[in-house]
């Protein structure tokens, strides 16, 4: 029964494949793994140079934005010195204690013209601005704090990415396919 | 080579392309357009107080009135899922004339399929207009102007601004802002 499984899938003729190589072929499989592994890093690498921020693409994470942005979206960030923060633009910021960074509105700012800029932010859904979010103490963000400003919007995806960070059975089963996909994978 | 996976593999391969190259022709065609149109802010009255406020200490706080008229109907295209509307009162703090400062004094959600008209006779701020120090009395030129972040289906997040704005001076003296009323904190 299993067998018959295996073969409708194609999973016997896939060990075959594996099992008839030699210990070069191994090792290039090996290797090209690892290259695959190695090109999303460099092109995550590459957008954090093109864009200046240190997370080019997040995830929003909750609902303090809707009806704009839901969670599970994806938003691509800048964070250029030439362009400066202006209220209105949607930041991410990080707040000292915290570890996941927010996405929410700038709400007033002041800048002294002498390099001291400080700003409030708020989120759409919200009530009230985020001071209360912010350090104990702390009244205003400095450009300091912020990641990135979101400039781009694609719908949905990130949510692959939360179902995998709140079941993290279903991330190792999909890292485990994939590399076994790969692995015993030969391009004909 | 024509198992259930394969098999499975190509028409999700398959529809995945086709769901991301639709998304990048539905950005590409909005990515260069204008969404600006024209607004009229008009009879703008103000007011100053000292306020205060914990953790600022003692500053200026103003309210700002007038009438607000624009029609944002023509920003929705295909790829215009919401657009995020306020109102921003901008000031230079008098004395440091590099210095810029910006407060969001009122916003509206405008979610497609809903109307785009505002039409605002005596406009109530949503937020307190407080500078973080004493810039607003005697300040002469305070400037409103309505600006939008248009929110696509997918795509690049525009800010536009409206064309037409409107200053106004604010007096040189304080007078109450909520009179018979307890001010809260900030």
């Amino acid at each position: 029964m299993a067998s018959m499984v295996l073969k409708l899938l194609g999973m016997d003729s896939m060990l075959d494949d594996f099992k008839r190589m030699n210990k070069r072929q191994v090792y290039y499989q090996v290797l090209n793994f690892g290259m695959i592994i190695s090109t999303a890093l460099m092109i995550w690498k590459g957008l954090m140079v093109v864009t200046n921020s240190e997370s080019p693409i997040v995830v929003v994470l909750s609902g303090s934005m809707e009806p704009a942005f839901f969670r599970g979206d994806l938003l691509f960030l800048t964070n250029h010195e030439a362009e400066p923060i202006k209220v209105g633009d949607i930041v991410v910021f990080k707040i000292e204690g915290r570890d996941i960074p927010i996405v929410h509105r700038v709400l007033q700012l002041h800048d002294d013209g002498d390099g001291n800029v400080k700003f409030l932010t708020k989120g759409d859904n919200n009530w009230i601005d985020d001071r209360g979010l912010y350090a104990p103490g702390q009244m205003w963000l400095q450009p300091k704090d912020v990641v990135g400003r979101a400039k781009g919007y694609v719908p949905y995806i990130g949510m692959v990415t939360i179902i995998m960070n709140d079941y993290p059975k279903v991330k190792y089963a999909v890292l485990v396919a994939l590399a076994g996909f790969v692995l015993l994978h030969r391009e004909s | 080579m024509h198992n259930i996976l394969a098999r499975l593999n190509a028409i999700l391969a398959f529809s995945f392309t086709v769901l991301a190259g639709l998304t990048f022709l539905c950005f590409l065609t909005t990515v260069a357009k204008d969404y600006s149109v024209d607004v009229r802010v008009r009879d703008l009255t103000g007011r100053v107080n000292v306020a205060y406020v914990n953790g600022l200490g003692e500053v200026e706080e103003s309210i700002i009135t007038g009438d607000l008229e624009v029609d944002l109907t023509p920003l929705f295209d295909w790829n215009a899922k919401e657009l995020f509307v306020y109102l921003i009162a901008e000031y230079v703090t008098p004395n440091s004339p590099n210095s810029h400062n910006q407060i969001v004094l009122w916003d509206r959600i405008i979610k497609r399929g809903e109307s785009a008209k505002i039409n605002q006779k005596k406009f109530a701020q949503e937020y307190r207009l407080l500078d973080d120090r004493k810039a607003l009395k005697t300040n002469p030129n305070v400037t409103l102007f309505l600006q939008w972040n248009v929110i696509p289906n997918a795509g690049a997040l525009t800010t536009a601004r409206g064309r037409g704005s409107q200053s106004i001076a604010m007096p040189d003296t304080y007078s109450p802002l909520r009179p018979n009323k307890q001010r809260g904190a900030g």
